[in-house]
């Protein structure tokens, strides 16, 4: 090795050397980045509810610093009717997830395996469905739930629900479907079972996990849902969550805030819990469908 | 598939009739959508024609009366001007913000869990609910929001930012846009799941630095999915009712009242059926709209991928 050569080479490795400090920083820089990222969205997002709960168990003025009282979450179950709008939120919630699956399972099973010339048609019509919005229906249906004399009952939200669930679900649930194979249902036809069975004890059970999903998407959905509840029912005993808590917000009293604020984290952390246990199937069947179109 | 069906039996069942079972499995949605969306719209449509009110609501014929009403309504004008403000702001705001957290959630994190799950607080959370702890946030006299405001000598006088035009209607944005970031965000790391991973790494070994890949490569292959983002984020702001309602009532003197809030004002508090239905349909034709030019960017982006 020429003396030349051993300086090249010296050269070489230290310039390998500080490249490789420099994408070692490059590396922390990116790290720290991303942490600083994710903590101010994750605290951003949380700042109401964290505020919320912070002052429910405050006395006096928000901010100022006294012993922690657990009075206004207490009076959140006594001087207001939140149980009752709780249990109205989960009948009515556990219905319209019932009356979703029931309606949109077999619409989607329709639309991605019963090949029909008018099958993406009908899909598409559904989906424009979709898009009409509540606000443009909510005056005409106010008076097809009076007529069913529905109206002031939680009934009329397990009717209307559905027009908003049932598009989501058949969109969702046919993207599920599709990611069976179509062999496991041959084979079952070839065991015998008739279409209809194959579909029933082998294909329904394989989307489990889709149905899962839809579940949980379409109770978020139903006790999410403000304007059929708002312009269909009036009394404390019918409301959802979704209505009676923000009606608690218009009589004045201002201790009465804090306890209504408790109440709306009492909310929001599970259902946020049990989405978030889902959200890895929603994002890799919208992925499908992004790399699909 | 014949010889499947074949093998599978000699009789042809009625179940094993896959034209019979796409009907019997697609009407019930069909009747039922149709009973309660199709059927219930051309009421709508039929009412702002009318001069039904709460009062003696059976169906009067009130030829253009609604409409007319509608456009005599100051309110009115500026409730169109504020949706399509607020939608168009909050989509900006949504997309640009959503698409950097999707990359944070896409990241390996120690504490992703949890990061998540506060992350998806505001999609999943009834927006009534969340719009009752904005309130509460920026409100009353004390909080957080009007302290840091008066300390930065924004708010002067008595009352509370929600009580002020402007501050009002920045409340009402910011609600919108913390509330649809989450989706856009999730639909956009769907996206990014999508694009196989050896894209960047090839990009990265071409020599295309940071934004050369972000414009170049990024960009172009998750517009299609950033179009959906964008139409949901348009579609859910545009008919949101809950977040005005609550957080502001629509004041202060009417001053951040949207489309469907005034629907309902007119139609139901107000009583008068038909300029409620009137002012609804204005919904319509700009949603579309919306949701035309949507479609279009996302089959231009694939014509040219």
């Amino acid at each position: 090795m020429t003396p030349v050569n051993g300086l090249a080479a010296r050269t070489a490795a230290r310039e390998m050397l500080r490249q490789r400090r420099l994408a070692a920083v490059r590396q922390v820089v990116v790290r720290v980045t991303v942490y600083a990222v994710a903590a101010v969205a994750a605290l951003v997002c949380a700042a109401p509810f964290l505020w919320g709960l912070a002052t429910a168990f405050e006395r006096g003025t928000p901010g100022a610093r006294h012993r922690p009282t657990t009075e206004h979450v207490r009076a959140l179950f006594h001087s207001t009717r939140f149980p009752t709008f709780v249990v109205n939120t989960l009948v009515v919630g556990g219905l319209v997830v019932v009356v979703t699956l029931a309606l949109a399972l077999p619409a989607a099973y329709a639309l991605s395996r019963l090949h029909r010339s008018w099958g993406g048609r009908a899909g598409l019509a559904i989906l424009l469905v979709y898009l009409v919005p509540p606000p443009l229906l909510f005056l005409s249906l106010s008076r097809v739930v009076a007529t069913l004399g529905l109206a002031d009952s939680i009934w009329s939200l397990v009717l209307v629900h559905p027009t908003v669930t049932v598009p989501v679900s058949v969109w969702l649930l046919a993207a599920f479907l599709r990611g069976v194979p179509v062999d496991i249902e041959e084979q079952a036809m070839v065991d015998g079972h008739s279409r209809f069975g194959a579909f029933v004890r082998v294909v329904a059970p394989q989307v489990l996990p889709g149905i899962a999903a839809v579940v949980v998407l379409t109770f978020t959905l139903a006790a999410g849902e403000f304007t059929y509840a708002l312009t269909f029912i009036w009394s404390d005993a019918s409301m959802p969550v979704s209505t009676g808590l923000p009606a608690r917000l218009g009589g004045g009293d201002p201790m009465l805030w804090r306890s209504v604020q408790s109440g709306a984290v009492f909310v929001a952390v599970p259902l946020a819990i049990a989405c978030g246990l889902f959200l890895d199937r929603f994002v890799s069947v919208l992925a499908q469908g992004a790399h699909r179109d | 598939m014949s010889g499947t069906r074949a093998r599978a039996g000699d009789r042809t069942r009625l179940t094993d009739r896959e034209g019979f079972l796409a009907w019997a499995f697609l009407l019930p949605t069909i009747v039922y959508l149709t009973a309660l969306v199709v059927a219930p719209f051309g009421l709508t449509v039929a009412f702002a024609f009318s001069r039904s009110t709460s009062d003696a609501p059976s169906y009067r014929f009130g030829g253009l009366r609604g409409f007319r009403a509608v456009f005599g309504d100051d309110v009115f004008w500026r409730s169109l001007l504020d949706t399509l403000t607020l939608t168009c702001v909050s989509v900006v705001l949504v997309v640009v913000l959503g698409t950097v957290l999707a990359h944070v959630l896409r990241a390996d994190l120690r504490f992703r869990r949890t990061v998540r799950t506060l992350v998806l607080l505001p999609w999943t959370t009834p927006v009534a609910l969340s719009a009752i702890s904005w309130r509460w946030l920026l409100g009353p006299a004390g909080s957080p929001v009007e302290r840091v405001l008066r300390g930065a000598s924004l708010l002067h006088g008595g009352g509370s930012p929600l009580g002020r035009t402007g501050p009002a209607a920045v409340a009402v944005v910011a609600a919108h846009v913390w509330r649809l970031t989450p989706l856009a965000a999730v639909i956009v790391a769907a996206g990014l799941n999508a694009v196989p991973s050896g894209v960047w790494d090839a990009a990265r070994l071409d020599g295309a630095g940071f934004w050369r890949r972000l414009f170049g490569v990024t960009v172009p292959l998750t517009l299609p999915v950033t179009a959906v983002a964008a139409v949901f984020t348009a579609a859910i702001t545009f008919v949101d009712m809950a977040v005005v309602r609550v957080l502001t009532g629509g004041g202060p003197h009417d001053s951040t009242q949207v489309l469907p809030t005034l629907a309902y004002l007119r139609g139901v508090e107000g009583g008068d059926i038909g300029a409620g239905a009137a002012a609804s349909l204005f919904l319509l034709p700009l949603f579309l709209a919306g949701v035309v030019v949507a479609l279009r960017a996302v089959r231009r982006a694939e014509a040219i991928r």
